[in-house]
């Protein structure tokens, strides 16, 4: 790769993503407010570049470089040019937040910190190839031939493949997975063709993108910065979490950035009223299910939360009921449009349906040993509940830390479904897919503690009442 | 002294005590043995010869010189017949052993003379590690013969280069004792491994299903000596409320920040790993250099093989396990590949004429007459290209 085009790769996810940013949320007014639009823009950015190289290059991704480039220059401007017009003109007034004594200390230390570990992450990340299993077996193995083909050959079934030998297709046995990350991965090859050291910087630039937007939204809900920063910290050491930088390839950390962007953009809407953060939420929950599988869950959950949100207040005592309602259609959609995940979905549960008492056990077990027997995360799962049990005078009055406790069991209470009472028992046991489906949910864990520690009582964010509260 | 004062003192010696009671259950001590162990047997390495590989005596120590052809080494010593029960802890010490190499203990009993027994070791690093054998179900009956293996990083380090000369310094088999156990307890925590095929999804185990013995991790027994914390300070010194919560908080954060220091440093040993291993390579060819070097040559002269025919040509690659046929595809790209288990999973598809068959170090579906059976079908094939590992074939009609 050589400079202009290196530039073009990693700036053009910036430019476009910043600016849809931008265009709904609003013109920037604080440092925080541009901390959330570039980080989470980067990451939107990135996965718009890979429906961009689809969109475009499909048939020549040689292309893709100048195509796509200048589309997301056009469109990442259009979005800044929206959010410059449509910017609100009345007076900033918000928190004053006094420094805390020594907090300069604490800052700088902290920063030190996180480029010590960006630096380690940058020189392991270009040092090897890619790594783990499912990155060159399933997420990187359809860009790679992309890549190399210079062209995009859909993926089919296997009898179908064999069936039309004339046609250019391809298969594989994950080919009808979601292909949103295949393609992201083929604009970060845009410049220098396969070289997997340098695509898996990508998953650095995640990983700064992801601290960013949660200092970002952190302090856009009340929480001061350098409390913020501490969360941002707290974030950044967690070993799984770490993992999936310096092993760039998998799609879980995406998920997870998504997530969480989601579930901040939501609490955002619900908590301060700022109603184009919904614009926000729209997007992710249309991303998600394009980039794994169980993202189409998680898009459900994040779309029955945006019901309760919108429900009218004389329906609020029904809430749960049109929730169900809610999620009972959207798998029903989903059915009837044969998504992918529904299949697999199917397999687990049909595999379930004798139900294996000696199997709840040991699965739990292996739970709880992956929560708290393992390096995985640091001290989260002990800090969690602690600080919610020392806390729960005051997050009790927050509807705030209410909201996002909710959020984040949901999902939760799935997952422990998932693996203690289906087929994915054993995944459970093995330690294969346990934790990186809860690392999908980790960015909004650390989002709850921050808020249960440092989201101050008397700020906007927690002004709401209990009656207000969607759960 | 003030009641105060006592109090004090009495919070001090409570969480002394549980903190000791702590560390015996973590490290595994029964408190009824001594402090250092009371009988040993020191194994150094000039004692020891290598079966596999090459190694010469040199003083006290054992300079491994070079690996076998497999690219692992191994050294073995007879023992006097030991009580295995009676020398649960393992002192081992190497200088210079590369980072690119894994170690295991190898050993085999009077009871059960044909098996070989191996088990993991942490990496030996600088200094001395230790491991607590009676965590390990078959360390059981009487040891006859102990040896250490080395082989190339599982997944990580391509084999060629992967051995560098080391000297084995010595083992000692301890009997059990709280500085033995402690000290394995350590090694277990702080030891250092590569990245691995299970780092992805869990931090610590080695292996899928986290089976290998060791003690409980330390977020684990931080997170319990904070409890206890927490309890002896509310009921012995009777603080509550933000009393009691700043300095667990302070507690905490400390915490926080110390397992977060020691897997920073871990990070760093598998950037070192990674930098021995490619470091050296230019950037654009790292993605060239990989554990399985076999495959990479097989997946290039199939790519050549097929360089002149259209991109449409449909590949299926057979192989011993799905790990193979999934880097030959992947290695191989843009070659238009796919598993022969996918065909065979599908049994009313047709393999069309032209379509390449792939063996990759199996030697089924094997043709006879030119004539090959795969699943329910009869096709007629042609072998296009064949070397040691790999035979590909051509179907040139199908029969049935």
């Amino acid at each position: 790769m050589s400079g202009l085009p290196a530039l073009v790769v990693w700036l053009a996810p910036l430019l476009l993503g910043s600016g849809l940013w931008a265009a709904a949320v609003g013109w920037p007014r604080r440092g925080c407010a541009l901390a959330a639009v570039f980080g989470g823009g980067w990451i939107i950015g990135a996965l718009c570049c890979g429906l961009l190289m689809r969109a475009l290059s499909a048939t020549d991704l040689s292309a893709g470089l100048a195509r796509v480039g200048v589309a997301a220059l056009a469109i990442g401007s259009a979005g800044w040019a929206v959010a410059w017009w449509s910017r609100e003109r009345s007076p900033l007034h918000g928190p004053v937040t006094a420094p805390m004594r020594g907090g300069h200390v604490v800052a700088i230390l902290i920063l030190l910190a996180l480029a010590w570990r960006a630096w380690l992450f940058a020189t392991d990340i270009t040092s090897h190839p890619t790594l783990p299993w499912d990155a060159w077996a399933v997420w990187q193995a359809k860009a790679k031939m992309w890549v190399l083909a210079d062209h995009a050959s859909p993926y089919v079934s296997f009898g179908r493949w064999l069936l039309q030998p004339q046609v250019d297709v391809r298969t594989t046995s994950a080919w009808n997975y979601p292909e949103l990350l295949p393609w992201t991965v083929t604009w970060f090859a845009v410049d220098s063709g396969w070289i997997e050291p340098w695509i898996n910087l990508a998953w650095l630039g995640l990983w700064a993108a992801l601290l960013a937007a949660h200092y970002g939204q952190w302090r856009a809900l009340g929480v001061s910065p350098i409390h913020a920063l501490a969360g941002v910290y707290l974030l950044a050491s967690l070993p799984l979490l770490d993992a999936h930088v310096a092993l760039g390839g998998y799609a879980d950390l995406w998920v997870a950035a998504l997530m969480s962007l989601a579930g901040h953009a939501w609490l955002r809407w619900r908590e301060a009223g700022e109603h184009r953060q919904l614009l926000v939420l729209v997007g992710i929950v249309a991303l998600l299910p394009m980039i794994k599988l169980e993202g189409a869950v998680w898009s459900i959950v994040l779309g029955v939360a945006v019901v309760f949100g919108i429900l009218p207040r004389r329906m609020r005592s029904k809430r749960f009921l049109i929730g169900a309602a809610v999620a009972a259609f959207a798998i029903v959609l989903c059915v009837t449009l044969s998504v992918p995940w529904v299949a697999v979905a199917r397999r687990y549960v049909q595999d379930s349906i004798v139900f294996d008492g000696g199997r709840v056990g040991p699965s739990l077990h292996a739970l709880a040993n992956a929560l708290w027997g393992q390096w995985n995360w640091n001290l989260l799962w002990f800090a969690l509940p602690a600080a919610l049990f020392w806390r729960r005078a005051q997050w009790s009055r927050s509807t705030a830390v209410r909201r996002m406790f909710v959020l984040v069991a949901v999902p939760l209470l799935l997952i422990v479904g998932l693996f203690a009472l289906t087929a994915a028992a054993r995944y459970a046991q093995s330690y294969s897919a346990v934790n990186r489906l809860l690392l999908q949910l980790t960015p909004m864990l650390v989002s709850l503690l921050v808020l249960v520690l440092w989201l101050p009582a008397d700020q906007p964010a927690a002004r709401g009442s209990p009656a207000d509260a969607a759960a | 002294m003030t009641a105060a004062r006592w109090r004090h003192l009495a919070f001090v010696l409570a969480l002394g005590a549980t903190w000791l009671l702590l560390l015996l259950w973590a490290a595994g001590i029964d408190p009824r043995v001594p402090f250092t162990p009371a009988h040993t047997q020191s194994l150094p390495g000039s004692r020891y010869h290598a079966v596999f590989g090459k190694a010469m005596p040199d003083g006290q120590q054992l300079q491994v010189s070079a690996a076998a052809e497999d690219y692992s080494a191994l050294q073995v010593t007879d023992v006097p017949e030991l009580e295995a029960a009676d020398l649960p802890i393992l002192r081992y010490a190497f200088a210079d052993f590369p980072r690119t190499l894994e170690l295991s203990l190898v050993f085999r009993t009077r009871e059960t003379p044909d098996d070989v027994e191996t088990v993991s070791l942490p990496a030996p690093g600088a200094g001395t590690r230790t491991f607590d054998l009676s965590r390990v179900p078959t360390w059981r009956g009487t040891i006859v013969e102990v040896g250490f293996s080395q082989f190339p990083v599982a997944q990580l380090a391509p084999p060629t280069g992967a051995f560098k000369p080391f000297a084995f310094t010595g083992a000692r088999l301890e009997s059990d004792s709280w500085r033995g156990r402690i000290a394995a307890m350590w090694s277990s925590w702080f030891a250092h491994a590569p990245w691995q095929l299970i780092s992805v999804s869990a931090i610590g185990p080695v292996e899928t299903g986290d089976a290998l013995p060791h003690a409980p991790r330390p977020p684990l027994v931080v997170a319990l000596a904070l409890v206890a914390l927490a309890l002896v300070s509310r009921f012995v010194l009777r603080w509550r409320g933000d009393r009691l919560a700043r300095p667990l908080f302070a507690a905490a954060a400390i915490a926080w920040v110390g397992i977060d220091a020691a897997w920073m440093r871990e990070l760093d040993y598998r950037r070192a790993v990674d930098r021995d291993i490619w470091g050296a390579i230019p950037f654009a060819q790292r993605q060239d250099h990989v554990a399985d070097e076999r495959t990479l040559a097989a997946a290039e002269r199939l790519k050549a093989l097929l360089a002149n025919q259209p991109p449409t040509t449909r590949v299926l690659v057979n192989a011993e396990t799905p790990h193979e046929i999934l880097r030959l595809i992947y290695l191989a790209a843009p070659t238009n590949a796919s598993s022969l288990g996918g065909y065979l999973a599908a049994p009313y598809t047709r393999i069309p004429s032209g379509t390449v068959l792939v063996n990759y170090r199996v030697d089924r579906p094997r043709p006879l007459n030119d004539v090959m059976r795969i699943g329910s079908r009869k096709v007629r094939v042609k072998v296009i290209d064949r070397n040691e590992d790999l035979v590909a074939y051509r179907v040139e009609a199908v029969i049935r």
